[in-house]
C-alpha cells in the first residue's frame, strides 16, 4: 500500500463490533496507523542495531557473561548498632521555626537484609532504620544506616529533604561538607559539629524519586554524640535540638 | 497489520470502561459531581489548626469527564498526606482512598451509589451538600472519615476535600482541627 492512500481493504470486525467511535480508529485511520508503525518499526531496528555495535566495539563496554558470581555479606559496623546511634536519644525535643517545639520519639529500629545483585557480583547488605516521629503536628525524622564494602553510610531524610554521608568503619564522617569547631544551638554550644548539605526531593506529580538541586540547599547539623541538633529544610524551616544537660562533648 | 491494531484496539476496551460519551454517567451518585470538569492543575495553599500552627501544602489535581478524579494532598510541617481516586467500573466506580503515612494504607469503596458509603472495615465515605469555612461556603464536600474504622490506619479522623477547591478541612485526634484559610492559593498547569 502507498503511503497516502486509503488501503481498500475490509475492515473485519469481530462480533459484536466496536462502537462507531472505535469504527473510525479501526478502519478511517489504518493506513496513517499504519505509516506510524512502519516508522516505529524502522526506529526500533536502527536502536537495535546501534545498540548491538555498541555492545561489540564501544571502550568500557563488555559482552563478557560472568564466569563467576562473588558473594559477599556486608554487616552494618558496630558504631551502627549503638542503640542510640550518634548520640540520638530515644525521644528528644526540638523547636520548629514556626514557633512550636515536638518531642520526636523513636518509633522504629529495624534491621533488614537487603539483596543487590550487580554483575559478578551479589551482595547481601544489612540496613537499619531509625524512625522519630511526633504526635502533633505530624513530623518525621528517619535514619537509614546501610553497610557497604569499605564504607558505611548514612541517610537522614526529613520533609522530602535527604541528607546522606559516608563514614569509614569507626563512623567518622568521610568528606563532611565543613566541620564547625564550636556551634550554638538553642543556647547550647556543642563541640565539633558537622554540617551536611542535602538535596530536596522534586515534587511527587513529578518524580518523587529524582533528586532536585534546589536554589536553597538544606542542611543538617549532626554531632558524632548529640545525634542531630539541626535540620533546616530548602524552605527554610528549622528544627533545632534543644538541649538539657552536659552542653559540652 | 490489522490484526495487530485490532489486538491493541481490543485490550484497550477491555481494560477501561470503554468510550465515554460526556452526556453519560459513569460514576453514581453524589460522587459524580467529582468527574464534571477535564482539569489538571497544582497549587500550594494555607491551612491553620486551632492551636495557631499555620501549614502550607501542596495539592495535584487531575481529572477527566466524565469518568475519572484523582487528588492528592500534602503537607510541608504536617506529615500528612491523602490521596482520593475516582475511577469508572462496570457498577458505577470505585473510590479509593490512600491515608499516606507510613504504611499509605489503601481503601476501596465498590460500587458507589447514592450520597454516603461504608467499607467493611469501618471507614466511611459522604458526599455533603456544602460546608463553611473560615466564612467561605464549599460546595460538594467528599467527607472521609475514619472515627468508626476498626483500626484506623490514617493519622487522621476525617477529612474534606471539596471537588472544585480540594482539601479544606482535617479532624484528628479528637481535638484538632486543621481548616484552609481564605489566603488565596498559588495555582499553576502542569505543562509537558
Amino acid at each position: 500500500m502507498e503511503y497516502g492512500k486509503k488501503s481498500e481493504k475490509k475492515c473485519i470486525f469481530p462480533y459484536p463490533p466496536p462502537p462507531y467511535d472505535m469504527y473510525i480508529l479501526v478502519c478511517k485511520e489504518t493506513y496513517y496507523m499504519t505509516r506510524r508503525l512502519n516508522t516505529f518499526i524502522l526506529a526500533a531496528l536502527v536502536t537495535a542495531a546501534t545498540t548491538v555495535l555498541n555492545a561489540c566495539y564501544c571502550d568500557g563496554c563488555t559482552t563478557d557473561t560472568c564466569s563467576e558470581v562473588i558473594h559477599e555479606k556486608w554487616d552494618l559496623r558496630d558504631f551502627q548498632k549503638e542503640k542510640n546511634f550518634f548520640g540520638q536519644q530515644e525521644s528528644a525535643r526540638y523547636s520548629h521555626s514556626s514557633g512550636f517545639e515536638v518531642e520526636m520519639k523513636r518509633t522504629t529500629d529495624s534491621t533488614y537484609k537487603e539483596k543487590v545483585n550487580d554483575f559478578c557480583l551479589e551482595s547481601i547488605k544489612e540496613n537499619r532504620l531509625l524512625r522519630y516521629t511526633s504526635t502533633y503536628p505530624i513530623m518525621k525524622i528517619e535514619v537509614l544506616l546501610g553497610a557497604e564494602k569499605y564504607l558505611s553510610y548514612v541517610h537522614i531524610d526529613f520533609a522530602d529533604n535527604r541528607f546522606g554521608f559516608w563514614t569509614d568503619s569507626t563512623g567518622k564522617i568521610e568528606d563532611p561538607h565543613e566541620i564547625l569547631d564550636t556551634a550554638s544551638f538553642n543556647g547550647i554550644l556543642y563541640d565539633s559539629v558537622y554540617v551536611i548539605h542535602g538535596y530536596k526531593f522534586t515534587t511527587w506529580e513529578q518524580n518523587r524519586f529524582e533528586a532536585e538541586q534546589t536554589g536553597k540547599v538544606p542542611y543538617a547539623y549532626v554531632s558524632r554524640t548529640k545525634g542531630i541538633l539541626r535540620i533546616q529544610t530548602s524552605d527554610g524551616d528549622t528544627l533545632t535540638l534543644i538541649g538539657s544537660e552536659e552542653p559540652h562533648e | 497489520m490489522n490484526k495487530i491494531i485490532l489486538s491493541i484496539a481490543g485490550a484497550f476496551l477491555l481494560t477501561s470502561c470503554g468510550e465515554f460519551d460526556p452526556r453519560e454517567e459513569y460514576v453514581y451518585g453524589r460522587f459524580n459531581s467529582f468527574v464534571q470538569k477535564e482539569q489538571e492543575t497544582s497549587s500550594t495553599f494555607e491551612m491553620k489548626d486551632n492551636l495557631g500552627i499555620t501549614d502550607s501544602y501542596t495539592d495535584y489535581t487531575y481529572r477527566h469527564k466524565p469518568e475519572y478524579y484523582n487528588y492528592r494532598v500534602e503537607g510541608t510541617i504536617n506529615n500528612i498526606e491523602i490521596q482520593v481516586i475516582i475511577q469508572c467500573t462496570d457498577d458505577g466506580g470505585d473510590l479509593t482512598v490512600y491515608c499516606g503515612g507510613t504504611d499509605n494504607a489503601k481503601i476501596v469503596f465498590k460500587d458507589l451509589n447514592g450520597n454516603q458509603m461504608k467499607h467493611k472495615d469501618g471507614y466511611r465515605v459522604k458526599v455533603l451538600d456544602s460546608l463553611e469555612i473560615n466564612g467561605k461556603t464549599y460546595k460538594n464536600i467528599l467527607e472521609f472519615d475514619a472515627t468508626e474504622a476498626e483500626n484506623n490506619a490514617c493519622d487522621y479522623d476525617k477529612a474534606y476535600i471539596a471537588a472544585n477547591k480540594g482539601l479544606i478541612r482535617i479532624d484528628l485526634q479528637d481535638s484538632i482541627t486543621i481548616e484552609r484559610t481564605t489566603k488565596k492559593a498559588t495555582e499553576r498547569t502542569p505543562v509537558d
